[in-house]
């Protein structure tokens, strides 16, 4: 269930648009910055306050990476596998970092769900290829010795962070 | 830019043409259309997917692809602007190989199970990769393994490995529909067709998108593995299931119907239906039709033959030959021929002027009702429509197909105003919406006159629905709105009531103060309330009930004392309704789709029907009884011809008077007391009506009926959602489940019309919305 507080900030960012629709994507944002993630219900709530049919809602949570339909852990790892990242070997870092982080086939998160990994679409630095965010870090072109380091200093980090500026909520339930 | 100035400014340069040449020919083409356009002008074929001429152009599929001469890539032909002086090769090496790529493309993730696809036979993919594609397959790779069969409630089936991502269904739901049921999920090679979790599809339109899937991604459940397209006979008719009036084509194989599609009709239903038109039929092939003639024998309802049944009937005829009380009920299911049949045996051999095809529908004599139902406009005008107001009317519950035309309407730049007693789905499209209790409707005409009738520009139209029509104060509304039309000559008055073919069965004469063809009845009979009313306090000498209930539209005590008092009761129909489980006679009778002649629909437009399957063995259509009938009395029936060349123009004039004079007999709105609420009925479109309780696929799609309160009253009543509660009315009460919900109006308790278990009826006859009535815990 969103906070009063959330959904007050949601219709404070539904002010600041022509058509409050265009706001979906910060508020889906500050409703995953304060459960965590975007459960179905959520999704709902958010659908509500926008009279938008949840499979809208859905539809949109589902299409972007930075949106996650289940809990993640404390920090998010987006490494990008589009073609300039993979064509400068994304395949191999991202198969590092599961090693690293003791992924099996198919897990996402840690089991101390201390991390999450994404194999992400394009993060716009193809400049940077191969490429990752960690968190809110834009890190490249990463090399597989720094990737010790890489993980290491995202530990030190606050986690997950939220895009939307100046929200007064209370941060990440599921943390 | 708005789409408004868009259209305004597409008006303007309408004339404006360009010239282009595409494959040597020059064509010359609106400014504004597409390549695709002017190619079609030619008759050049270019192959498409996502494209639908309804919807503005996408080019996701790029299947499109043709070479324009200086441009450096192909161009999708279906959003390219056609440009002055372009050069368009569609059949040239570069663009048959472009368009030979894109198929392999779609082929390679395609699962190529034609063989157990529904689609196969009339897929646009097969057809294009035939003609287009390279019929050699270079992919060696293993495919993408996807859910093959999730249903999204009873009535579509999706199979994620054929989707093509065209996004047609989805587009439906944004831009035809407005009711986003479909949505594509995830993205790039993993972009699927759906809706979360795979939870049942809440649409009423969900068979369109069958219909427009380009493969075999969306197929129908009721069709699943039935037929091939090839297998199938195609017999053209019109949808009588509500009073729009669609086009459709029925597929019968065997002499088994199989489904149902629409066909384009540009004024009236363009290429579109709703989902009781889709799949409504099924009730004709259920086996609990009546197969044979019954008669009570010991109190119990045996089969017997035609001769003997037919002979009985004619006989209480010859008995009860020019009684006053003798009654002809029902009517609304039959063509417009056998209505015609229907009056006039009553009205000539009977002698009987009591006759009435409006059972359980409002019954205002005709001073009250003032305008019967019809439309000025015809239904593709309103596609073009500058303003709408919609005062309550539940248009995707009664007229479904209506919003589908508003809707493309509103994508045109039209404006909409709706009012109402509560909210509906059209309500999230409005450009404003006035939530009011019944009785307070003056109000609102008086706020929309101050503040919306002066703003009205262009072409405008006024929709009046049942929430305003079943309204003691029918004529002053219907008077304030011709003072409106009498400012604004662009305003068009259009009067949605009524079902299936109500206006046919009216035309035909089954109205006590109407002939044939709206001439005045020669002896004024009894309305279908008064007939019964009278026969449940004397005797009552026969009931010949045709295609109705009235069992079902009486409160319960009232019909046992109407049953006891009728002597003779007659029931003719195609399942045994509880008036028919109590009749003397029960004749059964054919369905729509089994029998041909006219139907006229909200419009007045005269259709044909046509029967797509021979009838069932030993069944008779209502028009050869009514004949057989009266032959042994003596008579032959037959069309006048004078009647029958009123039934060939294409519409029936809809004659709107200038003005209303006031009549002193109307009825004053009761006052409300304590703490009575208004009753506002309301309709549903999957409701437990026979025909669709009798249709195994929608009927899963009838929600359960509740007696809906805004929370304000539920919380003075101490109630809450899900209660169990009692309304009382002066007549009679009713038992439900309450549900509390800011939909609807304050002071307003909204219960559904055609649910048996929640029967309205109990509340009394003759009820009309602004009935004061009591909701209290049960």
């Amino acid at each position: 269930m969103l906070s009063e507080k959330a959904k007050n900030s949601i219709l404070k960012l539904q002010d600041k648009y022509p058509v409050k629709r265009s706001a979906l994507l910060p508020a889906l944002h500050v409703a995953q910055a304060e459960i965590g993630y975007l459960p179905q219900k959520v999704q709902q709530e958010v659908a509500d306050l926008f009279d938008l049919n949840v499979t809208e809602v859905h539809s949109v949570v589902t299409f972007y990476d930075m949106f996650f339909e289940e809990p993640t852990g404390k920090h998010l790892l987006h490494v990008c596998k589009n073609i300039s990242c993979m064509l400068r070997g994304s395949d191999e870092v991202i198969a590092k970092f599961r090693a690293k982080l003791g992924l099996k086939p198919g897990e996402k998160t840690t089991g101390d769900k201390q991390f999450t990994l994404v194999a992400s679409e394009c993060l716009a630095a193809c400049d940077r290829a191969p490429m990752m965010i960690a968190n809110d870090k834009v890190i490249g072109p990463i090399e597989e010795k720094d990737i010790d380091s890489i993980i290491e200093e995202t530990k030190k980090m606050d986690g997950h962070p939220c895009p939307v500026p100046n929200i007064d909520i209370e941060r990440g339930a599921s943390h | 830019m708005s789409t408004e100035t868009k259209n305004k400014q597409s008006e303007n340069i309408k004339q404006e043409m360009i010239n282009l040449t595409i494959d040597g020919q020059v064509v010359s083409t609106p400014k504004g259309s597409t390549v695709y356009q002017a190619a079609q002008q030619l008759g050049i074929d270019i192959p498409i997917f996502c494209y639908q001429d309804r919807m503005p152009a996408l080019g996701a599929c790029r299947m499109c692809l043709v070479e324009v001469e200086k441009m450096p890539k192909l161009a999708a032909s279906c959003s390219q602007g056609a440009m002055e002086g372009m050069v368009v090769h569609t059949k040239s090496k570069k663009a048959e190989d472009g368009r030979k790529s894109i198929i392999e493309f779609l082929l390679i993730n395609h699962p190529l199970d034609c063989p157990i696809c529904d689609k196969g036979g009339e897929c646009p993919l097969q057809d294009n990769t035939l003609d287009y594609g390279s019929g050699i397959s270079r992919f060696v790779e293993d495919k993408r393994k996807l859910e093959k069969k999730t249903a999204l409630g009873p009535l579509l089936i999706v199979d994620q490995e054929r989707c093509i991502a065209c996004a047609r269904c989805t587009r439906f739901g944004e831009i035809v529909a407005g009711d986003d049921a479909l949505k594509l999920k995830d993205r790039g090679f993993r972009t699927e067709i759906g809706t979360p979790n795979d939870q049942p599809v809440e649409s009423k339109f969900i068979g369109n998108t069958i219909q427009m899937c380009p493969v075999g991604a969306l197929t129908s459940q009721v069709y699943r593995f039935r037929a091939r397209p090839w297998d199938n006979d195609t017999v053209e008719s019109t949808c009588t299931l509500c009073a729009v009036g669609c086009n459709m084509k029925v597929d019968t194989r065997d002499n088994e119907i199989l489904r149902v599609r629409s066909v384009e009709n540009r004024d009236v239903n363009d290429i579109w239906m709703c989902d009781k038109g889709f799949f409504g039929y099924e009730h004709v092939n259920d086996d609990n039709r009546i197969k044979t003639p019954l008669i009570r024998r010991n109190g119990e309802l045996v089969p017997a033959g035609w001769e003997e049944v037919l002979e009985l009937i004619a006989n209480k005829f010859k008995e009860v030959k020019a009684s006053p009380k003798v009654g002809a009920l029902g009517g609304s299911p039959l063509t417009v021929e056998e209505n015609y049949f229907f009056q006039k045996l009553f009205r000539e051999v009977v002698e009987s002027p009591n006759v009435d095809a409006r059972v359980g529908l409002s019954q205002q004599d005709k001073d009250q009702e003032a305008i019967p139902a019809g439309t000025e406009i015809s239904l593709g005008e309103i596609e073009s429509l500058d303003n709408v107001l919609v005062l309550g009317s539940d248009l995707t519950e009664t007229f479904p197909v209506i919003w589908l035309r508003l809707k493309q309407g509103m994508n045109n730049g039209a404006k909409v105003v709706v009012t109402g007693h509560h909210q509906t789905e059209v309500s999230p499209h409005s450009n404003k919406e006035i939530i009011h209790a019944p009785g307070e409707e003056f109000a609102v005409l008086d706020q929309l006159e101050k503040e919306v009738l002066p703003t009205l520009k262009g072409k405008s139209a006024l929709f009046i629905g049942e929430q305003y029509l079943k309204s003691t104060s029918r004529r002053k509304i219907l008077s304030t709105l011709l003072k409106w039309k009498k400012q604004n000559p662009e305003l068009s008055l259009n009067i949605l009531e009524g079902t299936g073919n109500d206006l046919g069965a009216r035309f035909a004469g089954m109205h006590p103060a109407i002939g044939p063809a709206g001439s005045d009845a020669k002896q004024t009979g009894l309305s279908s309330s008064d007939m019964l009313i009278q026969a449940s306090k004397e005797p009552w000498d026969l009931f010949y009930v045709a295609g109705a209930n009235p069992a079902a539209k009486v409160p319960a005590p009232l019909w046992d004392q109407i049953r006891e008092k009728t002597k003779f009761l007659v029931v003719q129909d195609l399942f045994l309704t509880k008036t028919a489980e109590e009749a003397d006679v029960v004749l059964p009778t054919l369905s729509f789709i089994e029998k041909g002649g006219h139907v006229i629909n909200i419009e007045g437009r005269i259709q044909e029907i046509r029967a797509a399957k021979s009838a069932p063995e030993g069944l008779l259509s209502d028009a050869e009884i009514f004949t057989l009938i009266a032959q042994r009395l003596g008579t032959t029936l037959i069309l006048d011809k004078e009647f029958s060349e009123h039934l060939k123009v294409e519409r029936l004039p809809f004659k709107v008077p200038t003005q209303l004079e006031e009549i002193s007999a109307s009825t004053q709105l009761e006052e409300i007391k304590g703490e009575q609420l208004r009753l506002s009925l309301s309709q549903k479109l999957f409701d437990h009506g026979t025909r669709v309780q009798y249709s195994p696929a929608i009927e899963q799609l009838v929600k359960e009926p509740t007696i809906s309160i805004h929370p304000e009253e539920a919380i003075n009543r101490l109630l809450k959602e899900g209660d169990l509660v009692v309304v009382e009315s002066e007549q009679g009460t009713l038992k439900g489940t309450l549900k509390v919900t800011e939909a609807v109006a304050k002071a307003t308790v909204v219960i559904p019309e055609g649910f048996p278990e929640l029967s309205v009826a109990q509340l009394g006859m003759k009820l009309s919305n602004a009935t004061a009535v009591i909701v209290k815990k049960g």
